[in-house]
């Protein structure tokens, strides 16, 4: 239990006289210098990323007034102010990234105004790759993981796009089954690289990009896994093979090889829901009964008792 | 961190302590275990409410006996709480019973009001009765569910009724008082603190949700007038924040007339203004503000998170063109950064190398 919390509960018992006075004396509540840092960071950050998504509205307003010249030398004059600035400030301080990240966005807003301006006829999709293409040398040279994020959801995007144009040869219904399996697999060899590097690279070591990484891994083989047991005659199955091993390796992962109770937690959801649409599968299907519903809901509420229980004892483990 | 034991000797060597060490209770849940366990409930009550109409169908048919009845299973629920409260098991059963007992008592409330639904009353009538259930119900989950369903029921009574701009303000200073309280009322942290995150997800919701009912209005009735004083429900956030930081540098002790409270109660002013054309920028700056003059990590990652989803979303809101919305995010983004170098050239100038740290 962190301080804060230590403090609250027994402030909730009567055992604290001044909670604000504990809360400062443990170290919980900021000082002077940290609320300098964390508005510096704050500040710097909301604003970088509301000058690119202003130069990103702008062009995609297409305004007509302004000439395809104009246009042009007005985002790559930014492009060059953002690229000076992370070259002046280096990669080390908190504005040189903020520069990068501009810079990064700024090449999708030219990218665009590109398409835009000349119809080069490409898709949408071919965008998003080119930028993450492009992007990519940044994005290794700028050593941070919101960059990295960056990158990984341009990706992500390309993808969806990709299988928006090419349905692919099965049609509409293996296009969904394919995109997720793409999904799926790429968002877990990133979280996979993530993880192996994390151990070596400290700037990789925050948890916060890994989590989200395996959200979306876990959703999409989640989600592979009820469309096959709501369709299985119309899908490939594959998923009733991946997704008990997507389940034994991330329990390896994050419990035996490491402790990340976050992605336990989602584990934990991920397995409910699909045991839910199991039983709902078979216990609903045509023959909607009372019993069924009840049944269907004890199972849940014990999982999630089961979970719940199972997942503070882990917790505790990590505080021994 | 320190261990238990060696917070408690420092605090009590800094006389912050009333009596012996109490015992170390529960171990404090993960806030991702709860959202876990809350999707789980309301999963749950989802089948129970299945369970309830296809096998006393009457229930569901009679605005009564649905009233009465999810009143009772609200009230069993209440019981299983206070009889076992360190019970996983039943503590998820009286939440998932209690999730369906309180969708029973909504079906009952507009079942009462059926001739009067386009009004606001029916939503008042919920979001009082999910604002008691906050303050009685003994577990963390249903507190910040039903605070939760309490700001949104009141946000769309406030819509309904045409009083558009007042819900996001009134839960605005809602978040902020819980927030900026949470210490002073630490004797009842089991109340306060849940009902904090609860009233602070609403209200993420209900800034957010702003830009496309107002824009799916916009698109569907082409004669839609915005309510009175449209730009009110932003002013009122934007006030929300002032209020907050004026509070937070009057606890720093900065006198209210000294130049860099002043200045620095201008920058946030200027923020305020700049969100008038762009919902939620006071609102998630407030939220994490808050959460780091409370040390809490977890209110300081939603008020980022809020803040990328308003820039993000402010793409889709039809009330300006995208040249428009360019200028007004450019000038957001400026005030932002001039706040950052007033902040740390002349509010609270330092050395070079406590930013870079």
């Amino acid at each position: 239990m962190s301080d804060r919390h230590s403090i609250l509960a027994w402030s909730g018992q009567g055992a604290i006289t001044d909670v604000q006075a504990a809360l400062d004396v443990a170290g919980v509540l900021p000082a002077a210098r940290d609320w300098r840092v964390f508005l510096d960071r704050l500040l710097l950050w909301s604003g970088a990323v509301a000058l690119a998504a202003a130069v990103v509205f702008f062009i995609a307003h297409n305004w007509n007034d302004l000439g395809r010249f104009a246009k042009f030398g007005l985002v790559g004059l930014l492009l060059i102010v953002a690229v000076i600035g992370y070259w002046r400030l280096g990669v080390d301080r908190a504005a040189g990234k903020a520069s990068l990240l501009v810079a990064s966005i700024l090449l999708g807003a030219l990218l665009a105004l590109f398409g835009q301006t000349y119809q080069t006829g490409a898709d949408t999709w071919e965008l998003f790759a080119n930028w993450a293409v492009l992007m990519a040398p940044w994005v290794i040279v700028g050593r941070f993981a919101g960059l990295w994020m960056l990158w990984v959801a341009v990706a992500n995007a390309a993808i969806v796009l990709y299988f928006q144009v090419f349905p692919g040869f099965f049609g509409i219904v293996f296009s969904t089954e394919r995109q997720l399996w793409t999904l799926f697999a790429f968002n877990t060899a990133v979280l996979l690289g993530w993880e192996l590097a994390g151990r070596r690279v400290s700037w990789l070591d925050e948890r916060w990009a890994p989590r989200l990484l395996a959200i979306a891994s876990g959703a999409t083989v989640t989600l592979l896994m009820i469309q096959t047991i709501f369709d299985w005659r119309e899908t490939s199955a594959t998923a009733l093979i991946a997704y008990p091993v997507w389940v034994a390796c991330a329990y390896g992962a994050y419990r035996v090889l490491m402790r990340d109770l976050f992605v336990l937690a989602g584990g934990c959801l991920s397995a409910i829901v699909v045991v839910t649409a199991f039983l709902a599968r078979h216990l609903l299907n045509g023959r909607a009964e009372a019993g069924g519903f009840l049944f269907i809901a004890m199972v849940v509420i014990a999982m999630a008792a089961a979970s719940g229980w199972w997942l503070k004892q882990v917790a505790r483990e990590e505080r021994a | 961190m320190s261990s238990a034991p060696e917070l408690w000797s420092k605090l009590a060597s800094a006389g912050l302590t009333a009596g012996d060490m109490p015992e170390i209770g529960e171990a404090h849940t993960p806030w991702y275990v709860r959202v876990m366990l809350g999707i789980a409930g309301l999963i749950a009550a989802g089948f129970l409410l299945g369970f309830v109409g296809i096998g006393f169908a009457f229930v569901m048919q009679s605005r009564n006996a649905s009233l009465a009845v999810g009143l009772m299973v609200i009230a069993a629920a209440y019981a299983v709480f206070r009889a076992a409260p360190r019970s996983d098991f039943t503590s998820m059963f009286a939440l998932a019973v209690s999730f369906a007992g309180q969708a029973l008592v909504a079906f009952g409330v507009f079942g009462f009001f059926a001739r009067h639904l386009t009004g606001g009353l029916p939503f008042a009538v919920i979001a009082v009765f999910q604002a008691v259930l906050a303050v009685v119900m003994p577990n963390f989950i249903h507190r910040a569910a039903s605070a939760y369903a309490a700001g949104l029921a009141f946000a769309y009574a406030c819509d309904a009724s045409g009083a558009h701009f007042v819900a996001a303000g009134v839960v605005a200073a809602a978040v902020a008082a819980a927030w900026l309280n949470e210490a002073r009322l630490g004797k009842l942290h089991a109340v306060v603190t849940p009902i904090g995150y609860g009233l602070t997800l609403s209200f993420m919701q209900i800034e957010g949700s702003a830009f496309f009912i107002h824009s799916l209005a916009m698109m569907f009735r082409p004669r839609f007038v915005p309510g009175a004083w449209p730009w009110a429900g932003e002013a009122f956030v934007a006030a929300a924040l002032i209020v907050s930081v004026w509070v937070l540098l009057k606890r720093a002790g900065w006198p209210l007339f000294a130049p860099r409270t002043l200045l620095a109660l201008i920058a946030v002013l200027a923020v305020g203004a700049a969100s008038f054309k762009a919902p939620g920028i006071a609102g998630g700056l407030m939220i994490a503000l808050l959460g780091f003059s409370n040390g809490n990590r977890v209110l300081v990652g939603l008020g980022i998170a809020a803040l990328l989803f308003y820039v993000s979303g402010y793409y889709y809101l039809l009330d300006a063109t995208l040249l428009v919305k360019s200028g007004v995010l450019m000038a957001t983004g400026a005030v932002l950064l001039a706040a950052r170098w007033l902040v740390l050239n002349v509010v609270m100038p330092g050395s070079k190398e406590q930013v870079d740290a």
